[in-house]
């Protein structure tokens, strides 16, 4: 399809009301994401997430005892992204990847509303 | 409005009355005798008239895969020009969906029901009402003999661009106080408009529909619409019959059936009957 029959697609195309009171409340949340960006990347927001969880506490020390365990763990959340097989891993990265997998598996809309919100803010920023 | 293709909609300004179930069939009918039928769903997403003829499942393969542009909500926006000389025939033939019981469809799309809103955002109301007509004008008009389209049950900017387009309206009614006072409010509608914007549209017929002769009230409204209505009212009245709901649930008009009953038989003779006066009232209108 032609550059200009895409233009006349994207500003002809038109869902149910449903569909667009979703758009609507979904472009609003990815404005209040780039703020929250914004927030962090400036300071005003703690850059660091701190999470109380004992057993999930344990795990990462465990594996932070064992490197043979800590990379299996960490390529299987690789995999479950589509990214490329790391090396090596710490707790950070582990903790990182594991939060992005669950993002992605159960609202997957959020992971993409996230990516947009990363997007626009590096545009902004340019 | 010098067109070569007729024009009708089914409407009243009431849910239930078997709009969709006469568009159908009346088109069957037409299609029967030999006519180039267009049926057009403009009634809701939710594309009942699709289903009647067993091809809804096929467009909403079509708009779950992200394939359903353009669609009949397309046709209403101020780019189709741009659209529809981009693709060229495409455009046209991408819309329209054929079925097996001799008529084309162009079927409903859930963007029918943003478009209202939308539409209510024009300004002018002349420019708000026309954008159907104009479609019909220049793209459809000669390639049909009849169009035929499905309006919803209530009034809003799509129902007016239907009224607007086809300047004839089939009302189908079933035998009951309510559906009087409906016909009533029609005829004043209609006068409305006519004396607002100079658009005379016509009762093309009043339908009597779901009539079960069986008990006094029907034969009696059926007789007072008779009366009440004299140059609109069908030749025949299509009796209720379990077999037109059936029918439908299974995607198809009574003309399908195979072994029709005795009220099936009834109903096609009367959905051919008043096709073939609805033809010569059409013809003359124009």
């Amino acid at each position: 399809m032609s550059d200009e029959l895409e233009e006349l697609r994207k500003k002809t195309e038109r869902g149910d009301r449903n569909d667009e009171i979703r758009s609507e409340a979904d472009s609003a949340f990815v404005d209040e994401l780039v703020d929250a960006i914004e927030a962090v990347d400036s300071g005003a927001r703690p850059k660091t997430v701190a999470v109380r969880d004992q057993p999930v506490a344990a795990l990462l020390a465990a594996l932070d005892e064992d490197d043979a365990e800590m990379t299996a763990v960490g390529n299987a959340l690789e995999s479950s992204l589509g990214r490329e097989r790391s090396e090596e891993f710490d707790r950070s990265e582990i903790v990182r990847l594991a939060v992005r997998v669950g993002l992605e598996t159960a609202t997957p809309e959020k992971s993409e509303q996230l990516s947009d919100a990363v997007g626009r803010h590096a545009q902004r920023n340019l | 409005m010098a067109v070569s293709t007729n024009r009708a909609a089914t409407f009243l300004d009431k849910g239930g009355t078997g709009k969709t179930t006469s568009a159908a069939h009346l088109g069957v009918a037409l299609a029967e005798t030999g006519e180039d039928v267009l049926l057009i769903d403009l009634a809701g997403k939710q594309g009942d008239l699709a289903k009647h003829f067993g091809v809804w499942s096929d467009v909403q393969t079509e708009i779950d895969a992200d394939d359903d542009w353009p669609n009949i909500s397309t046709v209403f926006a101020e780019e189709w020009d741009q659209i529809a000389s981009k693709l060229g025939d495409a455009a046209v033939d991408s819309l329209i969906v054929e079925t097996d019981e001799g008529v084309d469809l162009i079927p409903a799309h859930p963007g029918l029901d943003s478009l209202d809103a939308d539409l209510g955002n024009i300004d002018d109301a002349r420019e708000r009402y026309s954008r159907l007509e104009r479609f019909l004008d220049e793209y459809i008009d000669g390639r049909y003999d009849t169009v035929l389209i499905d309006l919803p049950g209530l009034t809003n900017n799509v129902t007016y661009n239907g009224l607007w387009a086809t300047r004839n309206v089939v009302a189908p009614v079933e035998m009951g106080p309510f559906e009087s006072e409906q016909a009533t409010a029609l005829e004043r509608d209609l006068e409305k408009i006519d004396d607002q914007f100079g658009v005379d549209v016509d009762l093309a017929m009043i339908l009597p529909n779901k009539v079960d002769t069986r008990t006094k009230l029907a034969t009696e409204y059926l007789e007072g619409f008779g009366e009440e209505y004299e140059g609109a009212i069908a030749p025949e009245h299509v009796p209720a019959s379990q077999d037109i709901r059936n029918a439908a649930d299974e995607g198809r008009t009574v003309f399908a059936l195979e072994e029709p009953s005795t009220t099936a038989e009834r109903a096609r003779e009367a959905f051919l009957e008043s096709a073939a006066k609805l033809q010569q009232r059409l013809g003359e209108s124009r």
